[in-house]
């Protein structure tokens, strides 16, 4: 019950991030606070509604949830996201409330990447025509 | 890299983080934002006028992206808005539906910034087309408000010209000529037709009573005044191609298939298409509008001075075709109706000399 995501996957890309912040480490960083923020506000609604048996909500949460994450450069975080808005209606309440608690372990991790990365000496050179 | 661009955008999100990641990248390119949560506060912004982009999420709570474009496209706003779908990029039926819908782009989620940039490009080329359009018609509006001040003629006149251009563009004789592009531009140039009354002095423009041969001879230079503008205008830009057709709509819209017209009295097919439709639809308009000297003659009159016009005044191929399509001019007439209190505002000048069958129908 492991969603399809290589171990050594990052859990940010750091460049591509960076990039759609248009270079600014400081707003990668700002964004990264809210989306962990945020994340454990809709990590507990995904188990609730979960526990629920609420699949129509359960897949719509987890879809928006997944978008928010591609936007973060959060290929882990996306990748356990679509699996729950996958399989929502099919799966059973076990294996989805499994599915929450790798999403919280890995936003767990993306926390301390946070607390612990300085995204400034990372910036990639920003590229943009005028 | 920052500029300052005039285009506000609208950006439609109910996800905080993606629509302020947008609005940051937005922003750094020098374009200013507001933020909709839903489909439904994104119609209340629309309505303001002042975004004329809209980037749209398509899964969102209360109304989605797709039904968005679908209530914009009907909505009547002053100008077009062009509408950009977030989507994922595998998800090509909602790329689809929202095309369907009215959107006129999407963007793959998560955006990429350089592709933003261009696709919003894109878009405010089109709406710079747009203005220009807009131009054209406000200096039409201009010249017409001379002796028409507040009525509706010039929006009949294209709406004409394009009714009978949609039917010709499907008959053999005319579909190589009259093709999208060619509706387009008579549409767009139609209403510059008189622009050259600009050059007719107010004592004869808006004398109420029979203009003398002298003051009717001074009347119908209006349209090499209004051509020979456009011809300068089309030589120091010919990559305006447009600009031709309203040079030939200028020129020509008063000969006459016999002949008879002016100013160079061309006949038969020297006669520019463009010009002999836009005689079609000016004498249609002109008959069934009110003057100072004449109330409005109804639309079966119109029809049957037109219909008695072929092979006189009007290309007998175009009167077939009016002939058809006259329901869809009176229904234009009906949606474009001048206003009584507007009615009085033309002080327009009788009938000269030059095309005595039609001795209502003024330069």
């Amino acid at each position: 019950m492991k969603p399809d995501v290589e171990t050594d996957t990052p859990v940010i890309i750091q460049d591509e991030l960076i990039q759609r912040m248009m270079g600014s480490a400081q707003m990668a960083q700002r964004m990264l606070l809210k989306f962990v923020d945020a994340s454990a506000v809709d990590c507990d609604e995904l188990e609730s509604i979960v526990r629920l048996g609420h699949t129509a909500e359960i897949a719509s949460l987890a879809h928006r949830h997944k978008g928010t994450a591609q936007t973060m450069s959060a290929p882990r975080v996306v990748s356990i996201a679509s699996a729950i808005e996958a399989r929502a209606a099919s799966d059973p309440t076990s294996e989805l409330l499994e599915l929450v608690s790798q999403l919280r372990e890995t936003h767990r991790e993306i926390r301390e990447f946070v607390d612990s990365t300085d995204l400034n000496a990372h910036s990639p050179e920003p590229s943009f025509h005028d | 890299m920052t500029r300052t661009n005039r285009t506000n955008i609208l950006v439609v999100d109910d996800d905080p983080i993606a629509a302020e990641t947008l609005c940051h990248a937005l922003s750094q390119f020098g374009y200013a934002t507001a933020v909709a949560h839903n489909g439904l506060e994104a119609i209340e912004h629309v309505r303001t006028g002042n975004y004329r982009i809209v980037i749209s999420d398509v899964d969102m709570p209360k109304m989605g992206g797709i039904e968005l474009c679908s209530e914009i496209r009907n909505m009547s706003t002053c100008g077009y808005t062009y509408l950009i779908l977030l989507t994922a990029s595998s998800d090509t039926e909602s790329v689809v539906n929202g095309l369907a819908a009215g959107a006129d782009d999407y963007i793959a989620k998560p955006f990429h910034p350089t592709e933003l940039q261009m696709r919003i490009r894109a878009g405010e080329r089109l709406l710079a087309v747009e203005s220009r359009d807009l131009m054209i018609f406000s200096l039409a509006k201009l010249a017409d408000s001379r002796d028409n001040e507040t009525g509706s003629h010039l929006e009949r006149i294209r709406e004409y010209c394009r009714i009978l251009c949609t039917e010709l563009a499907t008959w053999t004789e005319f579909k190589n000529q009259v093709d999208g592009l060619y509706i387009q531009s008579i549409y767009e140039t139609s209403p510059l037709h008189d622009i050259g009354k600009v050059g007719i002095p107010d004592r004869i423009l808006l004398k109420p009573g029979r203009l003398t041969d002298t003051e009717f001879e001074i009347m119908t230079e209006h349209a090499k005044i209004g051509a020979d503008t456009l011809r300068a205008v089309a030589s120091a830009y010919p990559e305006a191609g447009f600009l031709r057709m309203a040079y030939e709509i200028a020129m020509t819209h008063h000969e006459r298939w016999d002949g008879t017209g002016y100013p160079n009295r061309l006949a038969g097919e020297e006669i520019p298409l463009c010009g002999r439709i836009v005689a079609v639809a000016d004498v249609y308009d002109a008959l069934t509008s009110h003057r100072v000297y004449k109330p409005k003659f109804t639309h079966e009159k119109a029809v049957q001075i037109i219909s008695e016009g072929s092979g006189s005044h009007f290309d007998p191929a175009l009167v077939r075709a009016f002939l058809q399509l006259e329901q869809k001019f009176l229904e234009v007439n009906q949606r474009f109706e001048d206003s009584p209190e507007t009615e009085n505002a033309e002080f327009l000048p009788m009938m000269g000399p030059i095309a005595p069958a039609l001795p209502l129908v003024h330069p």
